[in-house]
């Protein structure tokens, strides 16, 4: 019987659907993949079965190491907003993000990467907690970026004589500035808090055991200002205020100092007396905690 | 430049100096103070998952919630799929 | 004898995995390990932790590097940020030589994170090589590549796994990362003799040998590397070191990881194999280390 070798990126991509095509509900091989093809008419063409495993069974295999690979991983990184809605609603979350963006990253560490964007826009998946859980979210990807993004050469006083009103900073690479709607930040810390005690009274909680949603209390929306950062290799969450979110955003985006400071006091309640006061403290906080680099470096 | 601004912007640059300043006398003195202002610490050690950001391996990922330990890296080259193809929970012999 | 320019001439012994539940063990006890072999894009970061953790390490240790995801099979175009960064981590760490997986496991820029088996057809093997090739030339180190557990076979495969591997290797000129418990999984799940597979592989072309446990379920095995190394794949890991003679040696642990000293003294059961083929210079320098 003649056979046709199949193209090497053509087998590759046809076996890549199926793995990548979500499980059942029993954590089995779908029988059709996202875009309606029949999965085992693509195993039963490319994979050769054994005296013990089907073509389908061999490839559901791959398919079940991809989805516990993912979302373990996805978990790991998003553990908060698992313990916010619960393992169900979550899991179905962590499902329909990674179908709609499989990591283009050689890295596992980017895999979530778009996960608060995407979550914004779906709604659908966290219900009535949907605000927070994208606060939640967008806290627990900074986290990751704080973790190990690079280190700039933060500005020396020799550098900081020469600045006037013209003058623009980067900011930190580590640094992540979020504008929140609820003090979500408590929330994440909480968690933290409480699976460090659980750990220590008999390692962790797997992530693939059922959880119920969090019992939330006395957590109101309030806007937040959070600055994530990383000082001596371990992450910190600092609150700032609206104009240092304001100011430093500005200065982010490459305004000159003076605009920034202009915009940061924007429809700012800070009585103008006592603004330079203000601003002299937050300056010398953020240079001596790192975040102002020069825009050149 | 706005007038108003030169009053805010000489604050801000006083800061500033002041800031690079006790930057530099804190890595002379170990950087506690540094700490000390940076807010509140993630706790992270290798008992805290956010200190596991080892996340590819090779490893498999073996057995229906089975789960890994947690410190388990993410990019590792171990096998994830060990259910059984019948359907029912893998049985490890 | 297995130091040859595939590992650059090392006189690697037995090494272990380092990993993150026994950073605080390495660093406070500081245990004589001949060597750590580390997950590349785990340290393919900008800062932080990791590359400090690494710094701390290599301070005090030799490090080997091993990828899990350059997917030297991937038929579609790799990602040049991902030589870049591995580049600049080779030149981090100094690594002797490095290794990364005969599979494949991306496709058009969508990562799978897993190994996935080549069909061993001619077409593959050019790909492959091509790819090996042009990772030697960046790296401008050695590369090995390493055999890969698998439970898939394909209907469009010419040749055996072992011809597969050995013409890869002659044509790209590279190293051999031997996984002796690779070879034990994909034996029983594609049911050949594993000593075959063994007894065919060029031995002067191996850099490194990989010794781990596995899950074996009902109807096939996992490459889980969570438990200790079975008396089988010591058979064939004795078979190994027999052909290739004194070869760096490194166990893999990644899950449900036992203490360091559980993990040490696993691996370290591979020196009743390379004693008695450890090349007389070797012993000398640790009898004058010793002395």
């Amino acid at each position: 019987m003649s056979h046709t070798a199949m193209p090497l990126a053509e087998l590759q991509r046809q076996v890549a659907a199926v793995t990548m095509t979500p499980l059942t509900a029993d954590e089995g091989m779908s029988e059709v993949t996202l875009d309606g093809r029949s999965t085992r008419a693509i195993a039963e063409r490319i994979i050769a079965p054994n005296s013990l495993l089907s073509s389908f069974e061999r490839l559901e295999l791959y398919n079940r190491q991809y989805w516990f690979r993912v979302l373990s991983a996805l978990a790991e990184d998003f553990n908060s907003l698992r313990t916010l809605l619960g393992s169900r609603v979550y899991d179905e979350l962590a499902i329909a993000y990674l179908s709609a963006h499989p990591n283009r990253s050689f890295t596992l560490r980017n895999l979530g990467s778009k996960l608060p964007e995407w979550l914004a826009a779906h709604a659908e998946f966290a219900g009535r907690r949907h605000t927070l859980a994208v606060d939640v979210a967008r806290i627990e990807w900074a986290f990751v970026e704080a973790f190990d993004n690079a280190a700039f050469k933060p500005l020396l006083a020799t550098d900081a004589l020469r600045f006037t009103a013209e003058s623009r900073v980067k900011l930190q690479a580590h640094l992540r500035l979020l504008a929140l709607n609820y003090p979500a930040d408590s929330l994440v810390l909480d968690v933290q808090h409480r699976e460090r005690g659980e750990a220590s009274e008999g390692g962790h909680a797997d992530e693939r055991e059922a959880l119920p949603p969090l019992k939330l209390t006395g957590l109101r929306a309030a806007p937040t200002w959070l600055a994530v950062h990383r000082v001596e290799y371990n992450v910190y969450f600092k609150r700032i205020t609206r104009e240092e979110y304001g100011i430093l955003t500005s200065l982010a985006e490459g305004q000159q100092l003076a605009d920034a400071l202009e915009h940061g006091f924007k429809h700012s309640r800070i009585p103008a007396a006592k603004r330079a006061e203000h601003l002299r403290g937050w300056f010398q906080n953020w240079s001596e905690l790192g975040w102002l680099c020069a825009a050149e470096s | 430049m706005k007038t108003t601004n030169a009053f805010l912007l000489s604050a801000a640059l006083t800061g500033l100096l002041a800031g690079t300043t006790l930057a530099a006398q804190g890595m002379n003195n170990g950087g506690n103070t540094k700490a000390n202002k940076a807010g509140v610490r993630l706790v992270m050690d290798d008992k805290d998952k956010h200190a596991c950001k080892g996340q590819n391996s090779c490893k498999g990922k073996g057995g229906c919630k089975s789960g890994d330990n947690g410190c388990a890296s993410k990019n590792s080259c171990k096998g994830k799929g060990g259910c059984a193809t019948d359907g029912s929970k893998p049985k490890a012999l | 004898m297995a130091a040859n320019r595939f590992n650059s001439f090392s006189d690697h012994g037995v090494g272990i995995g380092l990993r993150i539940p026994h950073y605080n063990h390495i660093f406070s006890e500081k245990p004589v390990v001949d060597w750590f072999e580390i997950i590349s894009e785990n340290f393919m970061c900008d800062a932080g932790r990791p590359m400090h953790v690494l710094d701390r390490i290599l301070e005090q240790y030799r490090v080997v590097q091993h990828g899990v995801s350059m997917y030297f099979g991937s038929a579609t175009e790799p990602d040049p940020e991902h030589l870049r960064r591995l580049k600049q981590l080779v030149r981090r760490t100094g690594t002797p030589w490095l290794s990364d997986h005969l599979a494949w496991g991306s496709v058009d820029g969508n990562y799978t994170h897993d190994l996935l088996p080549l069909p061993y057809t001619w077409e593959a093997v050019h790909r492959t090589v091509e790819r090996v090739k042009q990772a030697q030339d960046v790296l401008e180190i050695p590369v090995a590549v390493e055999n890969v557990s698998s439970y898939a076979a394909f209907n469009d495969s010419e040749m055996s796994e072992w011809e597969f591997l050995n013409e890869v290797v002659e044509r790209a000129d590279c190293g051999i990362l031997l996984d002796v418990n690779n070879i034990y999984v994909s034996s029983v799940n594609h049911e050949f003799d594993p000593f075959i597979y063994l007894n065919a592989i060029p031995a002067e072309r191996v850099a490194q040998i990989h010794i781990a446990g596995h899950s074996r379920y009902e109807k096939y095995i996992l490459d889980t590397h969570d438990h200790p190394v079975i008396d089988p794949v010591w058979a064939l890991y004795a078979r190994a070191i027999e052909r290739c003679g004194y070869t760096p040696t490194l166990l893999e642990w990644d899950d449900h990881i036992p203490t360091f000293d559980e993990v040490h003294n696993e691996a370290l059961k591979a020196n009743q194999y390379l004693e008695a083929v450890k090349p007389q210079a070797l012993k000398e320098n640790l009898a004058a280390v010793t002395v």
